[in-house]
């Protein structure tokens, strides 16, 4: 039966572009894993900056003893840092792009602390 | 039916076709490797960055006096003296930042460079990478005499 099929004409077509397509999935495949990778870091990087925005705005609260005037600390480029009240808690989210990282001053006080990741 | 054989033209252009997509194939799974390396690598050293950036928070915290703010460590070591009065200096040796304090060098972790800018109080703090963002934060120097 396979030496008929191979006795066929236009098989060495259908190989031809059988491997071609093989080949393109591949190759589709791959440029997906590299653009998830590229994705994944930079999401990775964005989350480390925001946590630290969330710990600049914090240090800024320390530093004024109150919270900024729009409710939001602007580090340019960086990201911010938006401050709210939740019951006696503040809660200073950190954001870089479409990141975003909590740490809470449990009845604003510094040194009660809990970040929230 | 009279069997007929592939012309060469028809061989070259097969043969050509199947080289391209092989070849094409082979740039897109090595391109594919190279990047999950760079990748890899450049996350890494985020991630170590981060760590050293906590370490060097901590280290300045304790601090309760400072003698000067440099623009960047790679000019000039920091010097503080910490809440136990010892004279502290942070500084860079190749790409490894370090604390000595008194007598004995503590390794802090991997940085390129470390750079300062204290306004209002607060100390901005920079720690540049290369091939991507600087991290930045900022340090509360309230209870901290500065130069």
């Amino acid at each position: 039966m396979l030496g008929g099929l191979l006795r066929q004409r236009g098989v060495a077509l259908v190989f031809t572009l059988s491997v071609g397509v093989l080949l393109v999935i591949l190759s589709l495949s791959l440029f997906s894993f590299y653009s998830n990778e590229v994705y994944a870091h930079g999401q990775q990087q964005k989350a480390i900056q925001a946590y630290w925005n969330a710990r600049a705005g914090l240090e800024h609260f320390c530093q004024e003893r109150r919270g900024p005037g729009g409710g939001v600390y602007d580090f340019n480029e960086h990201g911010r840092c938006t401050v709210s009240t939740q019951g006696k808690d503040l809660v200073f989210e950190g954001q870089a792009g479409s990141q975003k990282r909590r740490i809470r001053l449990l009845e604003r006080d510094p040194a009660r602390r809990v970040e929230e990741l | 039916m009279r069997r007929r054989a592939f012309t060469l033209l028809e061989v070259t252009v097969g043969s050509g076709v199947l080289f391209l997509m092989v070849v094409m194939a082979s740039m897109a799974t090595t391109s594919y490797l190279r990047a999950y390396r760079h990748y890899t690598s450049e996350g890494a050293k985020l991630r170590v960055a981060a760590k050293t950036l906590e370490t060097l928070c901590f280290e300045l915290r304790s601090a309760r006096s400072f003698e000067a703010f440099p623009k960047s460590l790679r000019q000039a070591p920091l010097n503080f003296e910490n809440s136990g009065r010892q004279k502290c200096s942070l500084l860079l040796r190749g790409d490894q930042l370090w604390l000595q304090r008194d007598k004995e060098s503590i390794r802090l972790g991997g940085a390129w460079d470390v750079q300062f800018l204290a306004h209002d109080g607060l100390l901005d703090i920079a720690l540049p990478m290369a091939a991507q963002p600087a991290l930045l934060t900022a340090l509360s120097l309230r209870g901290m005499r500065r130069p």
